[in-house]
């Protein structure tokens, strides 16, 4: 009888020091043990040509002949700031000049400053990965503003 | 296997009796019975139309607010410049606009209620894409009870032609529930029904003819001269001076805002239209490349004629070779 209370006890004790190491586990703080690493910049340098266009909705980079939109040959080049642009089509800007992002970790929006000109020109700016690769994702309106323009475009390479 | 053969014999007419019980249940339906409009209008004339709508219910009680949908000229701003009310079985109330920030019901890309319409059911048998549906909800939620038939009569009251032009157009309209919504299983939970051709007059410039193929249209409609724009010449909407001719090229003259013509006239590659359908003609154009237009320039109008590879005969706007289609560089 006194050996089974005896070992009742032990087992007791063995629980409490369980649930002691929980406790103690439990109070670790997570933040800790998630690494700290700090979002980085976008960079778009480079080269981009059209992956895909859409004029209010419908599809115009495959449903009408190159001939006549000429988007093919459009193409922005990012570097250190400024954009060029060669064979320009319908875009935000007509001409070179330079480019900031409203935050350059978490970028919503892509500004275009032509050179000589006081204003910018915004579009929404997204930065999606497809099949391994960054593309960008531009909104604007070139012309009305009820004809809205998407434009994808992928790195020349 | 006979065995097998006599159950299923045995069975057969209990499962027809669930496939129609299941039709019966299923059989909610809502129908437009008719639609009054005027056939006239002055430009910003109210007009007044009545919907008469059905619904039929199978099963329920259910409460839902019901949805009506009008398609117009997008100039004319339908949205802020109609009240809807009605009365019928279930008493009056009034319809409010639908934000454009709400998910339509069965929307498939989280479309708005606007564009769920547009994209479903398009212009209807209108000619030309510068229209919208703007969507309308019952201010509260109707319930109609088990197996109910309730009727409707909405009164729409509606200002046309606010944009001050002369205009022909088949308005359309649909009714559905907002939980249903435009769903594509049930095509009979939202009629859709188009009036006659309204012809508002009474305002500036050539008519607007949305009822109406016409020999040239515009894609988008309203554009600028830094924008895409589509061209269609039309060879089949009556007999042109262009009858057969399968090399199409447009002779356009560009104007600028200082007063200056840019003329692009040759009959070549750049000019030259794609077939895309039989007789249908098609360019697309970027008028500030196309008309090569010096930096700080801008157009203002295009005119244009279809001519042949000749560039001898000529189609323009009224089916003439003298007065040209044109092209109004302008917004809204």
């Amino acid at each position: 009888m006194y050996k089974i209370l005896i070992q009742l006890r032990q087992r007791q004790a063995i629980r409490i020091l369980l649930a002691g190491c929980m406790f103690f586990a439990a109070s670790c703080k997570t933040e800790n043990m998630v690494p700290v690493v700090n979002e980085s910049v976008k960079n778009i340098d480079g080269t981009w040509k059209i992956a895909s266009a859409t004029l209010n909705g419908t599809d115009i980079l495959n449903t009408i002949p190159d001939a006549m939109t000429h988007l093919s040959g459009f193409g922005v080049t990012f570097t250190d700031g400024k954009y060029t642009l060669t064979n320009p089509i319908p875009f935000i800007v007509e001409t070179e000049g330079t480019y900031t992002f409203n935050d350059p970790q978490y970028p919503f929006d892509i500004s275009f400053t032509p050179t000589g000109a006081t204003t910018a020109v915004k579009s929404t700016f997204q930065f999606p990965v497809v099949q391994g690769q960054r593309r960008v994702t531009l909104t604007f309106s070139p012309g009305c503003s009820k004809n809205i323009y998407v434009y994808t475009l992928k790195k020349d390479n | 296997m006979i065995k097998y053969l006599r159950n299923t014999r045995k069975k057969l007419p209990r499962y027809v009796f669930l496939a129609a019980l299941i039709l019966f249940l299923s059989n909610c339906d809502f129908i437009i019975n008719s639609i009054t409009q005027p056939l006239t209008a002055n430009v910003g004339e109210e007009i007044t139309t009545v919907l008469d709508a059905n619904f039929n219910v199978d099963g329920g009680p259910y409460t839902k607010r019901i949805v009506i949908g009008i398609l117009a000229p997008k100039s004319w701003k339908i949205g802020e410049n109609t009240k809807i009310t009605f009365s019928g079985d279930k008493g009056t109330g009034t319809m409010v606009p639908i934000p454009a920030s709400e998910v339509a019901a069965s929307a498939k890309n989280g479309e708005n209620w606007a564009t769920r319409m547009k994209n479903k059911l398009g212009i209807g048998p209108n000619f030309i894409d510068d229209m919208e549906w703007v969507p309308f909800q019952t201010a509260e939620s109707l319930t109609a009870n088990i197996n109910e038939k309730a009727n409707a009569k909405f009164q729409i009251k509606m200002k046309v032609g606010i944009d001050g032009q002369n205009t022909s157009v088949r308005l359309g309209y649909v009714v559905c529930n907002k939980d249903d919504g435009l769903a594509d299983d049930t095509p009979n939970l939202w009629p859709v029904k188009y009036a006659n051709c309204l012809e508002v007059s009474g305002g500036t410039g050539d008519l607007i003819d949305f009822c109406n193929p016409s020999l040239a249209v515009l894609s988008p409609v309203k554009v600028l001269d830094n924008d895409f724009e589509s061209i269609t010449f039309d060879n089949t909407v009556t007999t042109t001076a262009l009858k057969d001719v399968q090399n199409i090229y447009l002779c356009a003259t560009a104007h600028t805002s200082d007063g200056q013509d840019i003329v692009v006239c040759a009959q070549d590659e750049r000019s030259k239209m794609r077939t895309i359908a039989p007789n249908k003609f098609q360019i697309t154009i970027w008028p500030r490349g196309y008309f090569n237009v010096p930096a700080g320039k801008t157009l203002t109008g295009v005119d244009y004629y279809f001519t042949d590879q000749g560039g001898t005969v000529k189609v323009g706007f009224g089916n003439v070779s003298t007065v040209p289609f044109k092209i109004k560089f302008l917004c809204d």
